[in-house]
């Protein structure tokens, strides 16, 4: 399965419009962290990545799910990505950095199966959950820390639904690793 | 969904992190990287330590609330067998955060609050921070687990706001790992009250809770 990259684009153009279907939109978020440190901008970029990477999954892999209640939460999940793309980008920016755009496209396997799907997902959400632990202690802006916490939390609840999908336990830790 | 971890495997995942803790010197919870490697993980100036202690201080008294909505929610016989044994589950996890959370506090010289002294000042700490729910108005199911989505709404705001706060890298990645956690319990707890609908179990991209 490979993403193109007017897929993502077009989704990156939702966002902006949009900014997800999130009860809290990225702008306001952005706003609220007054200073970002330049030297949080390359763990934010490496975040950003991985964003546009599930997004890029995400996008692709939707369309693919026949339940209905899957097809939907995979089309929340990806609002979900939007706007945490648009919150990291956002960062970077007040990092003083210009955020990188999607890649042209990305290889994402050839899942051709409602279990490959939800693999897929989930190694790409732990991977992100994995990324963002290892980014919180080290960013030094105080306020920056908090963000990443809040879409950290989110990666974990999406992590959870499609853990249950997998007739996995949604919730198997105490303290969620990225590992689960 | 299918059924959590059994009590056993909670158990030996307990016993797993604190054996971690206490090899590493450095706060762990359950599946902890220890941040030895990281300059940040040096062990923190007093008055950085006095700061985080009053932070995780905090996090506890409301983690002791958390724990006693568990509670409530488990003696009130409203829950049906397969809600008892979901809220069961969580419970566990929370009473690892309450140990890890108190272990990190003794480290840094702090004392810990004392559990909530009655249900009523429990309520008012879960009113003083937004929180809905009642720990005594409980007449059915979704009244149980209301408290409980109330008192994880809460909880998730403590560990947003030590994020902030704390300063040692090994209570960052404690405090976030927890965060996630409560997360998760949302989803589930949800998932327990409209099954299937996600929109309600996934609310929102950014999980800040109230406080």
């Amino acid at each position: 399965m490979r993403s193109a990259a007017g897929a993502v684009a077009g989704g990156a153009i939702l966002l902006a419009g949009c900014g997800g279907s999130s009860s809290s939109s990225p702008q306001i978020h952005v706003k609220a962290v007054l200073g970002v440190p330049p030297g949080d901008v390359p763990l934010l970029t490496r975040l950003l990545d991985l964003e546009h990477l599930a997004i890029a999954a995400y996008t692709a892999g939707t369309p693919l799910f026949e339940s209905y209640w899957e097809q939907k939460a995979a089309e929340q999940f990806l609002d979900q990505e939007l706007a945490h793309s648009g919150e990291i980008a956002g960062l970077i920016r007040k990092g003083g950095a210009k955020p990188g755009r999607p890649k042209e496209s990305y290889d994402l396997g050839h899942p051709r199966t409602r279990g490959e799907l939800l693999t897929l997902l989930h190694r790409i959400e732990r991977e992100q959950i994995a990324a963002y632990l290892y980014a919180i202690p080290r960013v030094s802006g105080n306020a920056v820390r908090p963000a990443l916490g809040a879409i950290l939390g989110n990666e974990a609840q999406h992590m959870a639904i499609i853990r249950a999908y997998q007739r996995q336990s949604p919730a198997p830790a105490a303290f969620v690793t990225g590992r689960e | 969904m299918s059924g959590l971890l059994s009590r056993r495997e909670l158990v030996a995942r307990a016993r797993a992190a604190a054996a971690t803790a206490a090899v590493s010197g450095v706060v762990a919870g359950t599946g902890q990287v220890a941040l030895a490697d990281d300059a940040r993980a040096q062990a923190p100036a007093a008055t950085t330590e006095r700061a985080d202690g009053e932070v995780l201080s905090l996090v506890l008294s409301l983690e002791l609330v958390v724990v006693l909505a568990y509670r409530r929610a488990l003696d009130s016989g409203f829950l049906t067998p397969r809600s008892q044994h979901v809220v069961a589950q969580l419970l566990a996890q929370e009473h690892e955060h309450v140990h890890v959370v108190r272990s990190a506090l003794r480290r840094l010289g702090t004392p810990a609050p004392p559990p909530p002294k009655s249900l009523e000042y429990a309520q008012s700490q879960l009113t003083a921070r937004n929180g809905w729910g009642s720990f005594t108005d409980l007449h059915s199911e979704n009244d149980c687990l209301g408290l409980l989505t109330g008192a994880e709404a809460v909880a998730q705001g403590a560990y947003y706001q030590a994020l902030g706060t704390l300063s040692h890298a090994g209570l960052l990645r404690t405090a976030a790992q927890a965060l996630a956690s409560e997360a998760q319990h949302e989803t589930v707890i949800e998932g327990l009250l409209h099954p299937g609908d996600v929109k309600r179990s996934v609310p929102s991209a950014f999980v800040e809770g109230i406080s």
